[in-house]
């Protein structure tokens, strides 16, 4: 196939993607608009017939979805997929590696200054928010355990719990957005620092996984499963797991 | 041309982990009896949990919720606290998030729809971020909320009842789109809306996202996550071979920071990027191709097309159908689906039946109070007044929240409403101590339901298919005036008695 029908085949499975994204989202957003317009004309007005109308109003946007899929599948056969950019090496990597082979006690001063200065950094930048949360969940637990918030009314104090979580946390991921970008710049003037460091004539094999420690949590764990397992069983906590499992909770599956 | 159409039908045969996936969804769901009849299987398999996430009331299930049954254990005794921990910590601790890669049905209907060719969200330090966010959801509503409520004994799964989408989708939907079903229309309100609103959004955003509820919302994948390091079957990385060239974190498309971590779903899709080969299963080299580059004859034999594990996994898979297509035989046969008992019979000039317009059928039920059962019976049919008949368990949300209605109603009208309670035989034994504590001196009558074949027995007589509450009001001749399905308003019995009442005057 010439270069030039496959590139028109290229634009063409692009444009489709597109529409095909747009599409979804149109569907969507009829779909839970349709349900939001049941709702809303009053009690009882879920029946089939409202939800097949509200189906109904959905049909065009589906079909033209449809559509889409199909026709994006036989672009595919005309045209095969590019192959995946090559992906660059996370820097949390590059500088892992770079750590290990480094010898840092043949480097110039200089490289052990900065080496040092921006892992302290790091070290103030990690301690930071890790403070931070600790005390945004020790405040947002003394709210969420506190039984005089959750009131008769469930889905209120349901909401409010979760609202209150957003909006204790919110700060925090604004934080951690916040220091990303002086994070990773920091671990990358170390990579560059590094590169220009000698290699150490054995590397440093630091397993990262300690695998005989977690070999004992396993076997504990195992253990601990095992022993909770029986003694609900020897209690019939099985009973309680079969009523709950037979017996429809209509509200959990959304009728109500 | 010919290349490019092989190329692509390579990628659009399934997987084998695909086939895996799909495997264990019909397997958790191979009571084909359910979707043709409507109703959910009730028989003992539902005593255990499958591992992934699948809603127990979906039509076709044929096993317990693990998340589900967690929540509702909170609020019941604590044997069944032990019960479920120790099965969610034997399931963290022998497969960790491999349950999610391999054998969660909702995780493969979202790479399903991922595979829907649009632009797609990359993974980053937001989405990062963003992955924790199903640990809070599994502390505040797998744990926090649920054990609040369960001290005031209100037992409340919030997880199942605000967000989990599998519900919605398995069992909101599943039981709805049966024709048998179409009384449940009238069960759905704002519940529904917000519920079906998410589901939506989760499907919609998982077009755009891959596993955008595993990823970001999902407190079962948070808590097997947690136990990721130290499962028995899984993915491993070996620290001596591993050189920190990043291509197996590139490779992801969870949010993993390295090989193996808390969010790794084991897919093993990394294992062939590794260019030293330091990825490998964990205990699973009996059937599993291992990694280890082939350095003798037999191991190259062995990892050649007509050796040993070819057989091995021609016998695994062999297996494994046969335990699937015997599932389907045996769920189909078995008689424990609950099927709607719309029979009537004649008897002089009454027509006995559950309808409305039919006389209803009586039976003595065990009073209990809080003492337990008293020796004493009633028949909610012999009172010769209006008899409001509420089906209810101290299991269900909706029938403690609506019993001081009932009570409500019993003391208003006195002499002229006889309110009945009938709680369901199955986890009876903590209705004693609740009724002895909130409704002591109540003129509500507490009586026991009977059980026949693991469903409940009067319950099932008049109509019942499973739902919970359940409310029958008869007339003051034993005919039945009104059925409710779903959770009832002051507003709704008061005027449903007064209607029945003025009708029978």
């Amino acid at each position: 196939m010439s270069e030039s029908n496959n590139k028109g085949f290229y634009i063409l499975k692009k444009t489709i993607a597109i529409l095909t994204a747009v599409f979804t989202v149109a569907v969507g957003a009829c779909l839970i608009s349709a349900s939001l317009g049941i709702y809303r004309g009053g009690e009882g007005e879920y029946t089939r017939a409202t939800v097949a109308e509200g189906l109904d109003s959905v049909s065009v946007p589906v079909y033209i979805w449809l559509a889409l899929l199909a026709a994006g599948l036989a672009c595919r056969f005309l045209a095969p997929d590019k192959a995946d950019k090559p992906q660059r090496t996370p820097v949390s990597y590059r500088l892992k590696r770079l750590s290990l082979s480094a010898d840092l006690s043949k480097c110039d001063i200089d490289i052990v200054k900065t080496v040092e200065i921006e892992r302290r950094k790091r070290r103030i930048w990690t301690a930071v928010p890790a403070t931070v949360f600790a005390i945004i969940t020790v405040v947002y637990l003394f709210y969420a355990l506190n039984g005089a918030n959750y009131t008769d009314d469930i889905s209120t104090s349901v909401a409010k719990a979760f609202a209150v979580l957003v909006a204790c946390y919110t700060p925090f991921v604004l934080l951690i957005g916040a220091l990303y970008f002086p994070y990773r710049h920091s671990m990358e003037r170390e990579v560059t620092a590094l590169q220009k460091a000698p290699k150490a004539a054995t590397q440093a094999q630091k397993k990262l996984i300690a695998d005989k420690a977690a070999g004992w949590v396993r076997l504990a764990l195992l253990v601990i499963g095992a022993v909770l397992l029986t003694v609900g069983i020897c209690m019939g906590g099985m009973a309680d797991v079969l009523t709950k499992a037979i017996n429809i909770c209509t509200e959990c599956v959304g009728l109500g | 041309m010919l290349m490019v159409i092989k190329e692509t039908v390579k990628k659009l045969v399934p997987t084998r982990r695909k086939l895996i996936q799909l495997y264990f969804a019909l397997l958790y769901n191979a009571n084909l009896k359910g979707f043709a009849g409507g109703n959910i299987y009730k028989g003992n398999s539902k005593n255990l949990c499958v591992p992934g996430l699948n809603c127990y009331s979906c039509p076709g299930a044929v096993g317990a919720c693990p998340l589900g049954s967690l929540q509702g254990a909170f609020s019941s005794d604590k044997s069944t606290v032990f019960y479920m921990g120790g099965i969610l910590v034997l399931f963290g601790v022998l497969f960790g998030r491999l349950i999610c890669g391999w054998a969660c049905p909702f995780g493969l209907v979202q790479e399903l729809f991922f595979k829907v060719k649009t632009p797609k969200l990359k993974k980053s330090a937001v989405t990062r971020a963003l992955s924790f966010l199903k640990y809070a959801l599994l502390v505040l509503f797998v744990f926090i909320i649920p054990i609040i409520y369960a001290l005031r004994d209100v037992p409340l799964p919030a997880f199942c009842k605000y967000i989990c989408p599998a519900g919605t989708f398995e069992g909101g939907i599943g039981l709805l789109s049966n024709k048998i079903n179409e009384s449940y229309f009238s069960m759905l309100g704002p519940i529904f809306t917000w519920k079906f609103a998410l589901l939506i959004s989760f499907v919609v955003g998982s077009v755009f996202v891959f596993r955008l509820f595993c990823r970001f919302f999902c407190p079962l994948g948070a808590l097997y996550g947690l136990f990721n390091r130290f499962s028995v079957f899984g993915i491993r990385l070996d620290g001596d071979k591993c050189i920190h060239c990043g291509a197996c974190v590139n490779k992801c498309k969870m949010d993993v920071r390295h090989v193996g971590d808390f969010e790794c779903i084991n897919c093993g899709e990394c294992i062939g990027t590794c260019p030293t080969k330091a990825i490998s299963w964990k205990g699973t080299s009996p059937v599993l191709r291992p990694n280890d580059i082939a350095t003798d004859t037999a191991t190259a034999q062995a990892n050649t097309k007509g050796g040993k594990r070819l057989a091995v996994r021609c016998i695994a898979a062999a297996l494994m159908l046969a335990v699937l297509i015997g599932a389907f035989v045996y769920y189909w046969q078995d008689s424990d689906t609950a099927s709607s008992t719309d029979e009537s019979s004649q008897s002089g000039d009454a027509v006995y039946g559950n309808q409305v317009g039919d006389t209803c059928y009586g039976y003595e039920l065990e009073l209990f109070d809080k003492d337990g059962i008293t020796g004493e019976t009633f028949d909610p049919t012999a009172t010769g007044r209006v008899t409001v008949i509420n089906f209810w368990g101290t299991w269900c949300t909706p029938c403690v929240n609506e019993l001081p209605y009932f009570e409500r109603i019993a003391e208003e009208y006195g002499d002229a409403v006889t309110v009945v309670a009938v709680h369901t035989s199955m986890a009876f034994t903590p209705a004693p101590e609740y009724v002895g504590k909130y409704y002591q001196s109540s003129p509500i009558v507490f009586v026991k339901d009977y059980t026949v074949d693991n469903s409940e027995g009067y319950y099932s007589t008049l109509g019942g298919r499973g739902t919970y509450p359940y409310t029958v009001i008869l007339d003051s001749e034993g005919v039945i005036a009104r059925i409710f399905l779903s959770s009832l308003t002051y507003d709704d019995l008061k005027e449903s008695v007064d209607g029945i009442i003025a009708n029978s005057k």
